[in-house]
This record gives structure tokens, C-alpha cells and sequence, in this order.
């Protein structure tokens, strides 16, 4: 009797795991699953599925499905899923690993031969040239850029209409716009407001990375094969110009917070993140950051603008443009149809829906003009000053480091720690550089050592 | 019939392994099978995503000549040194407190217990508030009530670590009810047989609370020792390891070069010196116990 259950109960399991087996087999069959790992971003995720239903709906013989995790979880994800064989067909740089981290470790595909036979769909040309640059990895083109920011001067209008202050310049040319001058307006932006001894209203907040301050002031902290895809060997802060502009850089943005008191100290702005994005709170006039400080939905109780970054030393401008290219895995099952939907993600249609949904620029030049028709309905420019300072944020820039050199995140981490006594008001300047240079190296000849092996 | 009940009592023992199959093939598979690898990857240069390449000891060479990692050690064992005894300390005391015969009694415990309900992510944010030095609530009462300019707390390399211990009292909840379960089961007929001996209070407490409650005692110092060296999720949300490495922990630093930096070589190598780490004080204190822990069953012999 026993026998007869335990037996029957075998029997069942087996018959309904081979079952399964078979039917989830047979629906499979017939298509090609590709999958996208994408990250938890509240404003991207909803776009993605509604383009993802799209191409599903036209193309029968494709799924995609995407796979979506959390910010911090997104390298780890990606990496584990490699490890384990089964890579996403689809991913990007959504995280801290750059295009070029996983192009020196062989995981994107070459895109090169399927933009030469897809170029009259594709047009290439239409991109901008500095995003197809900031996909490329000694001279092969990894990704096709599907998201795009940029870097300029995000304004609170309604602060500067409040102290009487003309708004900034729009032309990145025009000479009188220096870094000295939008201190001066900084400073008159800066208001304790209730009289309580404490500012509640900070000028200026610079949001750059050390290897986009040293560009703005004229340097470098990187050799120029380095954005090239060539891992770096050291720092090229040994160049007593990069070195100067860096060191002049760092007094210039302490001085802000510590000499002119014209931002936020750590402490301070800890407090102003927690209530959101710092120019949307409007306890900060302008921010120099890349454009995610107008992404989403603006408050309507102030007027915003946006202006061109000022010379911070005589005749040269060098900012940071951030491409988001999307790679397929090479060792993926299913290339062609990863590249079908990675050509419908940055096709004209797709990027006009994002424009559209998410007030974010596209890489496409042709959609410009939607794009600025987006932003203008919140914005205090007029349509020629919004052309003017995309104009320059385009011609003035270099793609992010952080995508186009290889162990960027490990090198930021070092420098980011070795200047908070900076920022802190503990250390100067030089002191804190000449630490930074040594620590900064010894991880990088760490990093050789590697991928040497 | 013998044969029946052996053939029956066979086919229960099968039973047994079947219906406790998935623990045992969860427990090889993602516990045995990850120390092992781990093991094995520790000697190796391993980036996750290319195969892993053998080195022999050279992670555990570059180990030693690691600034950041005797940091990381430095930090978590001044943590761990603090927050371990002044945890119980602490816990100790108000399980006393709750152990007294007043009203509302059942409110005081369930009040300080509540806190541990809450835990990890949401109670850092809530701390890091109050740390805030421009508008926590912390220099808040400390200038309203003592006049006193408090620090700059997460924000400064000598107070992150204090302030992170600080913090870790907010979970002394769980120990209070331990200690609470242990004082009710010391039996009264010693306080009262110390009374009429003409034992004070302060006597009692050090010739029979304590001794009663050392086997407590020593579960939880060395719970809380191997807890306060696996402490990560504070530092990863409230400090991210800063300012300047004042709070890089130790395993946050294993878990950025695992999963920021991708050295999971590295990164494993750095685990296998924690667990002997935290086997070695373990062990330490096992056999420190006999000098100090009293059993009651082994009086006799």
C-alpha cells in the first residue's frame, strides 16, 4: 500500500516536471528571447516598457524582456550574470563600469560591420560626432548611443529675478562670461533669508568631477590615449600645466565654500540632497552639472534657465558630455536580434518618445528641434539661446571618463576620499593633490599589474 | 514483524533525506560550495567576468603591504572594541530596570524594544538626520540644553566612529530581552538567603546577578563581537567608508573590491583573513570562559 503512494507520488512529479519541460520548450522555440538589463530609474523604466512592447508587437520572432535592478546592484548583476554564462544580451554603462571596462575585458560585440550594412536606416551622421566617439574603443564603435546628457549652467530664474541680476550668457564664446563673474553672482545669489545667522539660499553649486575641473582650468589628468581605451599608466598630473590647473581648480572650488561661502558645505548639502535634486529645492541659484538637474518634472513655483559654462581661464572650454551607448554581448545567442531592438532604441521614433516622456536630449542632431521644443515650455530662454548653449555644450565637450577610461570608478573612489579633508575645510589644497597623485598612481600600477596577466 | 518495523523504520530514514533534501542540497550548494570557491579564487587574479588566473599568495602578500586594509581593520576593531562592552553594559542595565516590580512595566519593554523592530536601511537614514551638524537633532539639544557646539558626527574623521556607536545602541533591543528571559530565571532563594546574610544591593548584584547571567554574558559578547565585525550596511548608506576612510569598515571594503572594483580575488582573500579573524577572538573566548563563566550544572562536580 505504502509502496504503491510513494511510487504513484514519483510518478506524478516526474511526469509533471517533464511536462513543463516540454511545453515551456515549445513556446520558446519559436522565439528569440533577447534581454536588456536595465536599472530602476522611475523616469526610464515606464519608457522602456512601452518601446519594448512596441518592437514586440512588430516583430513576432523577437521577445525582449528586460531585466530590471536596482542602481547599486547593476554592476554586480551584470558581472554575476556573465559569470554564470548566461550574460544579458543587451546592457550598458548604467552604473560605475564604463563601455571601455567591458570592451578590455572582451564582453561587447563589435558593432562596426552592422552599422556599415544597416548605414542608410542607421545614418550615423546624424549622431553627434562627440557621442559616436565616446562609443568607440580603439577605433571600433562598441554601443549605439540610445541616452544623452550634457553639461551646462542650470538657473533658478525666479532668484535671480528676486535679487535683480541679469541672466547668465547663453553664447559660450562671449568673453565676459568668467568664472570670477559668476562668483560675483553667486555671491549676491547667497541669502539668509529668515536673519537666523545661517544661508538659506546658496549662489552656486559645481557639481564637476576633478578630471572636468582640471579641463575647465586648462589641464588634464589624463594622457590622451588614456579616453582612447589605453589603460592609463599613471597620472598626467606630473605635467607641471595639468598639475597647476588642477591645484588652481581645487583653491578656486574650496574657496567657494569656505572663502567666498557662496555653497554649500558637505554637511549642508547632505541636507538639501535628502530634499531632492539641489536646484529643484530653490535653496541653490545655479548648478554646473550635467542636464539630469532639469530632468523630470520641474516645480512650477519657480522659473528656471539655463546658460553656457563661463571661461575659467582665457580662451578654453572643455566639458563633459555623457553617452549612454547600448553593447551587445558578444558571446550572446541571439546578435542579430539584439541589434534589431538596440537599432530600434536609437532609432528617430523611439528617441522621439523619450524626448517626449523624459525631457532628455537624444544623440540624434535631427532631434534637436523636438527637444527643444520640450524644454522651452519650462525654461526662460528663447528658442535661440536654448540652440546657442546646446551649440556649445556639443562643440566644447569630451565624453565622460568614467565611460571611456578603463577602472575609472576604483581611481574616482581614491581621489574622492583623498579630498574630503578639502571639502571639509581640514587640508589645502596642495597638500591634499600631492597625496591624491600618489595614491591615485599606486592604484592604477595595481590595475596594470591585472589585466597584464 | 522485526523485519517490518526495520524495513518500515528504513523507509522513514529515506523519508527523512528526501523531505530534508532541499536544505541539505541549498546548504552545498550555496553555502559550502561559495566558501570553497571562494577559497579557491582568494589565490587567484579574478575580475569575475575573464576566467580566474592563479597567483599563488600574492593577494594575501599584497594584503599585508595594503594601507586601506590594516585602515579598514583599524576602524572596524576600535568599533567592535567600543560598541561591543558599552552594548552590553548598557543592555544590561535597563534589562535591571525592566526587571523591577512597577507599573506599566509591559509598556516600558515593549517601548524598548520597538526600536529593534526597525532595522538597516531605514534606520540609517533616520540617524543620518539626526547626525545632521547644521540641522540634526543631536547638536540641536546639545546647544539648547548644555550650550555645547556638538561635532560634525558622519562628517568628521574622529566622530564618525563614535557617532556609529551611538547609533548601534538603537538595536540593544534584542540583548535586553535575553538578559530579561536570563535575570527571571536566577532563582529568588539566593537573593533572599544574601539578604539575611546582610548582603547589600551592590553586593547581590556582583556575587549572584552576575555570575548567574554569565553564560548569557557570554553568548552575547561574542555574538556581538562577530556581528560588530560583519557591520557594513551603516557605513554603505550613512558614510559610504568616509570622510577619508575615517569609516571604512571591513567588510565594506571587501564588498567594493568585489563588487565595485572587481578584484574578487582580492576580495576573497580579504574574507578568509576576516573568518580567521573572527575564529581566532571567538575561540579566544571560549577558552578565556572557564576563568569567568559560571555554569550552575557543573557545581557539583
Amino acid at each position: 500500500m505504502f509502496r504503491c503512494k510513494s511510487l504513484s507520488v514519483w510518478k506524478v512529479l516526474i511526469v509533471l516536471i517533464l511536462s513543463s519541460l516540454v511545453v515551456s520548450s515549445s513556446v520558446y522555440a519559436q522565439k528569440a528571447t533577447v534581454t536588456i538589463l536595465w536599472r530602476d530609474d522611475p523616469d526610464e523604466v515606464p519608457v522602456l516598457d512601452t518601446l519594448i512592447a512596441n518592437f514586440n508587437k512588430t516583430h513576432p520572432k523577437i521577445e525582449v524582456k528586460a531585466i530590471v535592478v536596482p542602481y547599486d546592484e547593476y554592476d554586480p548583476k551584470l558581472f554575476s550574470m556573465w559569470a554564470a554564462g548566461t550574460p544579458p544580451d543587451i546592457f550598458w554603462c548604467a552604473a560605475e563600469s564604463g563601455y571601455v571596462d567591458h570592451a578590455i575585458r572582451d564582453m561587447n560585440f563589435t558593432l562596426n560591420t552592422f552599422i556599415e550594412r544597416d548605414k542608410k536606416s542607421i545614418n550615423l551622421n546624424d549622431f553627434y560626432s562627440a557621442a559616436i566617439e565616446g562609443a568607440t574603443f580603439r577605433g571600433d564603435i562598441k554601443g549605439l548611443p540610445f541616452a544623452q546628457a550634457y553639461t551646462a549652467v542650470f538657473y533658478n530664474a525666479t532668484l535671480f529675478d528676486n535679487a535683480g541680476i541679469k541672466y547668465p550668457a547663453t553664447n559660450w564664446i562671449d568673453k565676459s562670461w568668467t568664472w570670477d563673474k559668476m562668483v560675483e553672482i553667486a555671491k549676491k545669489l547667497t541669502k539668509d533669508i529668515n536673519g537666523d545667522g545661517r544661508i538659506d539660499q546658496y549662489g552656486l553649486l559645481d557639481t564637476r568631477d576633478l578630471f572636468e575641473i582640471a579641463w575647465a582650468w586648462g589641464g588634464d589628468m589624463f594622457d590622451a590615449d588614456v579616453y582612447k581605451g589605453y589603460p592609463p599608466k599613471k597620472l598626467a598630473l606630473d605635467k607641471t600645466k595639468n598639475y597647476n590647473a588642477l591645484l588652481k581648480a581645487l583653491q578656486e572650488r574650496a574657496d567657494l565654500l569656505y572663502k567666498h561661502k557662496v555653497s554649500p558645505t558637505p554637511a549642508t548639502l547632505q541636507v538639501i540632497e535628502q530634499m531632492g535634486s539641489p536646484l529643484k529645492t530653490g535653496k541653490v541659484g545655479m548648478v554646473i552639472s550635467g542636464d539630469w538637474a532639469i530632468w523630470g518634472a520641474m516645480p512650477k513655483n519657480y522659473k528656471w534657465g539655463i546658460a553656457a559654462v563661463p571661461y575659467s581661464v582665457p580662451n578654453i572650454k572643455k566639458v563633459c558630455l555623457y553617452t549612454d551607448p547600448l553593447e551587445i554581448a558578444r558571446t550572446s545567442k541571439y546578435i542579430n536580434e539584439a541589434w534589431e531592438f538596440v537599432k530600434y532604441l536609437a532609432s528617430p521614433s523611439a528617441q522621439k518618445f523619450l524626448i517626449e516622456k523624459t525631457s532628455r536630449i537624444s544623440s540624434r542632431r535631427s532631434l534637436r528641434k523636438d527637444y527643444i521644443e520640450k524644454i522651452s515650455s519650462f525654461l526662460v530662454n528663447s528658442k535661440r539661446e536654448l540652440e546657442e548653449v546646446l551649440d556649445g555644450a556639443f562643440r566644447y565637450c569630451q565624453e565622460d571618463a568614467e565611460h571611456t577610461v578603463f577602472g575609472f570608478y576604483q581611481l574616482q573612489s581614491v581621489w574622492t576620499s583623498e579630498t574630503d579633508p578639502l571639502w571639509l575645510g581640514k587640508k589645502q589644497p596642495k597638500e591634499v593633490l600631492d597625496t591624491l597623485i600618489q595614491k591615485v598612481n599606486q592604484t592604477i600600477l595595481e590595475n596594470l599589474k591585472k589585466i597584464s596577466k | 514483524m522485526r523485519t517490518n518495523i526495520s524495513a518500515i523504520s528504513k523507509k522513514e530514514e529515506r523519508y527523512f533525506y528526501l523531505f530534508i533534501s532541499p536544505w541539505i542540497i541549498g546548504f552545498l550548494i550555496f553555502i559550502i560550495g561559495p566558501i570553497i570557491a571562494s577559497l579557491y579564487f582568494s589565490f587567484c587574479n579574478y575580475d569575475v567576468v575573464t576566467p580566474p588566473v592563479w597567483t599563488g599568495l600574492q593577494n594575501y602578500k599584497k594584503l599585508f603591504s595594503d594601507p586601506l586594509f590594516w585602515r579598514a581593520l583599524k576602524v572596524t576593531s576600535y568599533y567592535s572594541l567600543l560598541s561591543v562592552p558599552l552594548g552590553i553594559i548598557l543592555s544590561l542595565i535597563i534589562a535591571i530596570l525592566l526587571n523591577q516590580k512597577i507599573r506599566g512595566l509591559v509598556w516600558f519593554r515593549t517601548i524598548y524594544y520597538v526600536p529593534s523592530v526597525i532595522s538597516g536601511v531605514a534606520v540609517s537614514l533616520l540617524w543620518m538626520w539626526i547626525f545632521n551638524p547644521e540641522f540634526g537633532i543631536l547638536n540641536f539639544l546639545l546647544w539648547k540644553l548644555f550650550r555645547i557646539h556638538g561635532p560634525a558626527w558622519l562628517m568628521s574623521e574622529e566622530w564618525v566612529i563614535p557617532a556609529l556607536i551611538i547609533m548601534s545602541f538603537w538595536g540593544i533591543g534584542g540583548d535586553i530581552v535575553i538578559y530579561l528571559a536570563g535575570l527571571q530565571g536566577i532563582p529568588t532563594e539566593l537573593y533572599e538567603a544574601a539578604e539575611i546574610d546582610g548582603a547589600n544591593s551592590w553586593k547581590k548584584f556582583i556575587n549572584i546577578t552576575i555570575p548567574m547571567m554569565s553564560p548569557i554574558l557570554l553568548f552575547t559578547l561574542v555574538m556581538g563581537i562577530i556581528g560588530s565585525f560583519q557591520v557594513f550596511t551603516q557605513a554603505y548608506v550613512m558614510t559610504r567608508g568616509g570622510p577619508h576612510y575615517a569609516s571604512l569598515f571591513y567588510v565594506l571594503y571587501i564588498y567594493q573590491n568585489a563588487f565595485q572594483f572587481f578584484n574578487m580575488g582580492y576580495a576573497s582573500a580579504l574574507s578568509w583573513i576576516l573568518f580567521i579573524i573572527i575564529l581566532l577572538l571567538t575561540l579566544l573566548i571560549f577558552k578565556s570562559s572557564p576563568l569567568w563563566v559560571y555554569y550552575e550544572s557543573t557545581r557539583e562536580r
